[in-house]
Parts: C-alpha cells; structure tokens; sequence
C-alpha cells in the first residue's frame, strides 16, 4: 500500500511541476513585456537579460500618452469597438431569438450559411469590400469599419445566443403570450433578463474580435487620423519605434490592456462564451 | 416597438377580410397569428441578413466575377473579361503551388502543435489537482493578447542580437551561436511564426479539450474502473469517444483560424525570405494591395474558399455520421 501511495504522490508532483513548466512558458512573455514597458532602451537590451522586477523609468508612458497621435488611434479604436459591441449585440440578440423560438422558411439554410462566413477568405472579401466601400464613401469613416467588424462577430454571435434562448423555456413566452405580452415585449422582458450571462459573453467576444482586428483596419482607414491602434502598433514598429523596443513594448502593453482587464473581471462569462458553442452539456 | 405597432394593424386589417369571407372565428386567429410570426421573424432577422449581405456575400460574390476580369486601380469602374488572365497569371509560375505549401505547411504546423500542447495539458489538468480554475484562467491570458501585440512581442523575442529566445537557448546549450537568425532565415522562419501563433491559440484549445473532458460521463468511467481497465484502456475506449465531437469541431475551428491567418506573419516577416512565409492570404494581400493587380488576388481567394469549403463539407459529412 505504501508503495502505491508514494508514487501517487510522486506522480500528482510531476503533473504540477508539468503544468508550472508550461505555464511558465505562457506567462513569461507577458511578464517580459511588461517589465520592459517600465525600463529604458540600454536595461532592456542589456545581455544577459535582467529577470527580477525592477522599474527604472515612467518615460515610455509619459511619451506615449503626451503624443497626439496614439491618443487618436486609441480613441479610434475604442469607438469603433464599443460601436462594434453595441450594434452587434441588438442584431443578434433579434436574430438569435427568432431562430431559436419561431419557425419560418429557409430557417436552415440560413443559420449554415451563417456558419459558412467563417470559411469565406477574409482577404478575398476584403479586395471587393475594399472598392465597394470606396465608392460608398465608407473608407475613412467609422461606420465601413464598424460594419465590417460586426460581420466577422455576427455569425458566431447569434449561435451563441440562440444556445442560450434555446435554455428558456418556452412555458414562460406561452404564460406570458397568454397574459397579452405581445411577442416583441416577450423578448425584451421575459426571454432577454434570462441570457444575460449569454450577453455577456457576446460582448466580451465582440469587443476583443473588433479589438484585435488588424486587417479591416488596415486596408478600410488609411487618413492618420482614422487609424485604429493595432494599425498605429505595426506601422511605428516599422518607423518611430525600429529600434526601440522599450517603447514598443510600452505600445504593445497598452494595447493589452482593455484585455487583459476584460479577462480579469469577466473571465467567466468568457470562458462560458468559448465553450458555450462547441461543447453541448 | 415598432414591429409590435406593425403586428397590431397587420392583424385587424387580416383578421378582417379573412373573417369575412370564411366566417370562422378560430380559423381567423391562426392565421393571422401564423403570418404575424412570419412577419416578425423576417423583420428581426433581417438587420443582420442586411449587414452580413453587405459585408460578407455581395464582395464575395463580385470577388469571384472580377476573379475572371482584368481588375487593376487603372481600370476599377470597367472590370473587362480577360478569358481566365488571373489564372493563368497565378498557376503560371507555380507560385500558387508554392504558397498553397506554405500554407499547408503553415496550418499543419500550428494545429499539430496546438492539439499535441492542448491534449497534454489539459488531460493534466483534468487530473485531481488542486487550483484547476486557477490554472486554467492563467493558461488563458496569453488568447486574451491582441494578434499584433502578439507579432510584435515574439519577433522581439525572437530578435538575434537581444531577443530572449536566443539567450534562453543559448545557456541550455542547445544553440552554438548566440545570434542566432530565425525570422530572416530561410529555414526557421516558418518556425518562427508557427510558434507566436501556437503561443497565442493553444490557450483556446487547452479550455476546449478540458472543458469536453469534464463533461464525459463519470458513470462510464467508474464502471471502466470497476472492470480493472487500465489508464490507456480508458483513454481510448472511454474519454475518446465522448469527446470525440469536441474534438473535432476545435480542430475544425483552429484549421479555419490558421488559414485565415495574416496579421502575424504579415508583421513578423511579410511573407519572407524568400517568399518562404508567404501563405495564401499573404499571397492574395500583396498581390491587390501591393501590386495592385485586384483580379489576380480575387483569383488566389476563389481557389482558396473552393478548398476550405471542400475541407468544410467533408468535416460536415464526417461529424453528421459519428453523431448518429
């Protein structure tokens, strides 16, 4: 008996060194970045590298948030992603209700053909979508991108949120139905206050899709001034910042921020969003 | 509000003309309440119906009929039949086969990596440790990094003179030369990028694969246990077929991801050296946006969604069967 219990434990030790290994490899560059956002140029090149916390310098924040310019990309990239959330979250919540509750012609193929977006190339649409908008005066202009950005979330969007409205029962719209609530009030008073955790991770999913979103960005806002943040990041990789990579990472980290914040306080609602879709319980 | 204004007038004027001629009062409600239903489910649907229409299936739509015209910014307003140009422009010079390597090359390599990561950790993590939640939280901040945060740090990382990846590997002595070149070498380059990407997705897979091996019926496993089957036993007969499902959907949704990928290796390498990272969505951006040639890079999208789709269905086919 002692023997088995001495390797069971010797293995639960293994497994956690295993598991700290990994993690530590995951974490590390987070940690890397951040501590290179509150150094200068010559300690965050020094070799060998210095591994323990230390601060020598606020000045990579001070430079960045005193310049005008990444003060408008942030700016931009906030509005376009909060629009994003917003606008995204009323078409799907419709949309998701009526596809779980009500049944019409061509339901089926439309909720494949939602799936299907996913597969489309992104470049490809974005070469059409790119001369469409032009013509349309929608480059350079929040709302091009904001539609384009919804698009990318919608599909994943309203099946997430059908799961959810399929978990309320139906006797509640019927009593309700029964009670004179007309089928519009049955959304928005009845069947919506029960998915607000489904909402949740819709709005968490939505705004890190719109966040992160480089390539809309890229080809749909080329004026300075309507540039989003990931944009303003690569190019001053490229140019103000080529060689210095404190304040590269200082950009870097804020651009993490809204994130990271987002997953420290919601990270529930964001793993139910993950796997709310895929994994049927 | 305003569909329920619509529903109301729609009923009383229908309830009316109907009532009239039939003259039977239970009839009449169903049909206007069937018809309401109808009304309001296409009235809801149909804002996004508009947006996806506008963003997603008319450009690609128009993106496969200029895939067949002469399409450059000299000539955007009169896209011109060239009889199958774009084509034969891409297939010419193999370039198209090189690419679709590439990105093969590309998508196998992550989602190997991912799934072989993501197995591992998470059966650990399925274990009877304490600080599960813990972990897997922690597991999932770097998913939460932006894509371009994520390019920039690892070519940081990465970087010869002061990247940290060179030290690292230096002192375990698994390197000899301390400047060691990965995203400007031909031959590592790929392995560069691969690695930012599975650094930043294999967190997804890791919460995916844990969270369908905590939904595998405890009873069937208590009864392999009874029955004495051993750990690998288990595995196979029992925990892989539960989440066989799982499974698949994640490895479907990590191949989509991977082949859509462009903002990593755009950043990280630009599709070089020697067009080693150039990936079908690299290909098909360069070549609109920087050699301006629309057509040609509508054709590299055309070829590219007839293979994910064909990917798609045969997924679709396979997973309807191990349903059933």
């Amino acid at each position: 008996m002692s023997i088995v219990k001495k390797n069971i434990g010797i293995t639960r030790i293994v497994t956690y060194l295993v598991i700290c290994f990994f993690l530590l490899l995951f974490l590390f560059p987070i940690y890397w970045m951040f501590l290179a956002s509150l150094r200068d140029n010559p300690t965050v090149m020094s070799m060998p590298p210095k591994f323990a916390p230390s601060i020598t310098t606020l000045q990579n924040y001070v430079q960045i948030f005193s310049s005008p310019k990444y003060l408008v990309y942030i700016k931009n990239s906030l509005i376009v992603a909060t629009s994003t959330v917003l606008i995204c979250l009323c078409i799907s919540t419709m949309a998701s209700f009526v596809l779980s509750r009500y049944r019409f012609p061509f339901k089926k193929v439309l909720l494949s053909s939602l799936l299907s977006v996913q597969m489309f190339p992104i470049v490809a649409i974005l070469i059409s979508l790119f001369t469409f908008f032009s013509k349309m005066k929608l480059t350079n202009n929040y709302l091009g991108l904001i539609l384009a950005d919804i698009s990318m979330s919608l599909p994943l969007a309203i099946w997430m949120l059908k799961s959810f409205f399929d978990t309320v029962p139906r006797s509640l719209d019927e009593s309700a139905a029964i009670d004179g609530c007309g089928r519009f009030r049955i959304l928005v008073e009845i069947a919506f206050p029960l998915i607000k955790p489904g909402i949740a991770a819709v709005a968490i999913y939505t705004f890190l899709k719109s966040w992160d979103d480089y390539m809309f960005g890229l080809v749909l806002m080329n004026k300075n001034s309507m540039k989003t943040l990931p944009v303003g990041i690569a190019e001053s990789f490229m140019g103000e910042f080529v060689h210095n990579y404190a304040g590269m990472m200082t950009l870097a980290f804020i651009a993490s921020l809204p994130l990271l914040l987002l997953f420290i306080f919601f990270q529930r609602y964001m793993i139910v969003g993950l796997t709310g879709g895929a994994v049927k319980e | 509000m305003f569909v329920e204004a619509g529903r109301i007038r729609w009923n009383s004027t229908g309830a009316s003309k109907k009532g009239g001629s039939m003259g039977q009062p239970f009839k009449r409600v169903k049909w206007t309440t069937r018809t309401g239903d109808l009304l309001f489910s296409y009235a809801l649907m149909a804002p996004a119906l508009i947006v996806l229409a506008l963003v997603v299936f008319y450009p690609m739509i128009k993106g496969i009929f200029v895939s067949f015209c002469d399409y450059t910014f000299k000539c955007l307003n009169n896209p011109q039949w060239n009889s199958f140009g774009n084509y034969k422009k891409i297939f010419e010079s193999n370039a198209f086969l090189h690419y679709l390597g590439n990105t093969v090359l590309y998508v196998g390599g992550t989602v190997t990596s991912q799934f072989i990561l993501a197995m591992v950790l998470a059966l650990l993590l399925n274990t009877d440790i304490k600080g599960r939640r813990m972990f897997r939280s922690l597991f999932l901040m770097s998913w939460t990094i932006p894509t371009i945060v994520v390019s920039i740090l690892w070519s940081w990382l990465l970087q010869p003179q002061y990247g940290l990846f060179n030290y690292v590997l230096h002192s375990l002595n698994l390197i000899k030369d301390p400047n060691m070149q990965w995203l400007s070498n031909p031959d590592f380059a790929m392995g560069g990028v691969i690695l930012a990407m599975v650094w930043k997705q294999a967190p997804y897979m890791i919460i995916m694969i844990l969270a369908g091996l905590q939904a595998v019926n405890t009873d069937l496993l208590d009864a392999a246990a009874i029955d004495g089957a051993s750990y690998l036993r288990t595995f196979i007969h029992v925990v892989l077929p539960s989440i066989a499902v799982v499974l698949g959907t994640t490895v479907i949704i990590s191949v989509l991801d991977a082949f859509q990928q462009f903002t990593i290796i755009f950043n990280m390498t630009a599709g070089g050296p020697l067009k080693k990272t150039t990936t079908l969505s690299i290909a098909a951006y360069k070549e609109a946006f920087t050699h301006y040639d629309l057509g040609a890079g509508s054709a590299i999208g055309v070829i590219w969604m007839i293979i994910l789709s064909t990917i798609t269905i045969i997924f679709n086919v396979k997973s309807k069967r191990l349903e059933e």
